[in-house]
């Protein structure tokens, strides 16, 4: 038996085998919108592997691997190093050089936590520290990360502060803990938020 | 903080009453405490008050 296609004539029985002619006619006549696809089955899977993998790398890159990288572990030392640099500047100062240190301590900080800041150290910490001439140095003992992410971060520290004024000329040593939050501003880590635990 | 070992630092603290006066007494307490993984169980290897 031979069938007639578009093409060539083909003998249906050496095509199917056992099958019947008559179900073959309609399967061999029949030309489908995809036969010409399956001729090309194998640069069209190609095409698709390649885009797969393209889309899994992307994802992989810019879910993954970024985000990892933003915060292993050298950033959580620049995060650290930030949160303590930053925290000695903020609770240090001495009454001749209090404008300064002020200063100083407000190129760490971000936020409303600048302006709170601001606001504090001028309508009280100054006057109080001229009039009692309050010294104060702190050290960050201890510190380690609480929080990662790619733009903003939670460091622990805990601080030493040794306080002394013209009330108290022996001084004063104050141990305590405080939260630092800190934010990724244009590339450096600043602080955000400043809690005592 | 590697494989088998870390370190933690926490902040505690704790309420005090006792027969010399103290009610509730708060006391804070600065701990830095390090950890070891022995035998598949994470257990402390040393517990140090941070002065």
């Amino acid at each position: 038996v031979t069938v007639k296609t578009d093409n060539e004539e083909v003998d249906v029985f050496d095509l199917v085998g056992t099958a019947d002619a008559e179900d073959v006619r309609v399967e061999v006549g029949k030309r489908r919108w995809w036969t010409p696809l399956q001729r090309r089955w194998f640069p069209l899977t190609l095409a698709f592997a390649l885009v797969l993998s393209a889309a899994l790398a992307g994802w992989l890159y810019f879910a993954q691997y970024r985000p990892d990288r933003a915060t292993d572990q050298a950033v959580q030392q620049t995060v650290l190093k930030a949160a303590t640099d930053g925290t000695v500047a903020l609770l240090s100062y001495k009454p001749d050089s209090l404008d300064h240190d002020f200063t100083t301590a407000k190129s760490h900080l971000t936020g409303d936590f600048l302006s709170y800041y601001n606001k504090f150290t001028q309508e009280i910490v100054t006057p109080a520290a001229k009039q009692k001439a309050v010294s104060t140095s702190a050290a960050v003992v201890r510190s380690a990360v609480m929080e990662m992410h790619p733009d903003s971060a939670v460091v622990m520290v805990f601080v030493n502060q040794a306080t002394t004024s013209n009330q108290n000329p022996d001084g004063s040593f104050a141990a305590s803990t405080v939260k630092v939050g800190l934010t990724k501003v244009d590339g450096s880590w600043l602080i955000s938020s400043f809690d005592p635990v | 903080m590697s494989d088998d070992n870390a370190v933690v630092l926490i902040a505690a603290t704790t309420r005090v009453t006792n027969t010399a006066g103290a009610q509730q007494q708060p006391r804070s307490w600065r701990v830095a405490v390090s950890l070891t993984r022995e035998g598949g169980q994470i257990k402390l290897a040393k517990v140090e008050f941070v002065p």
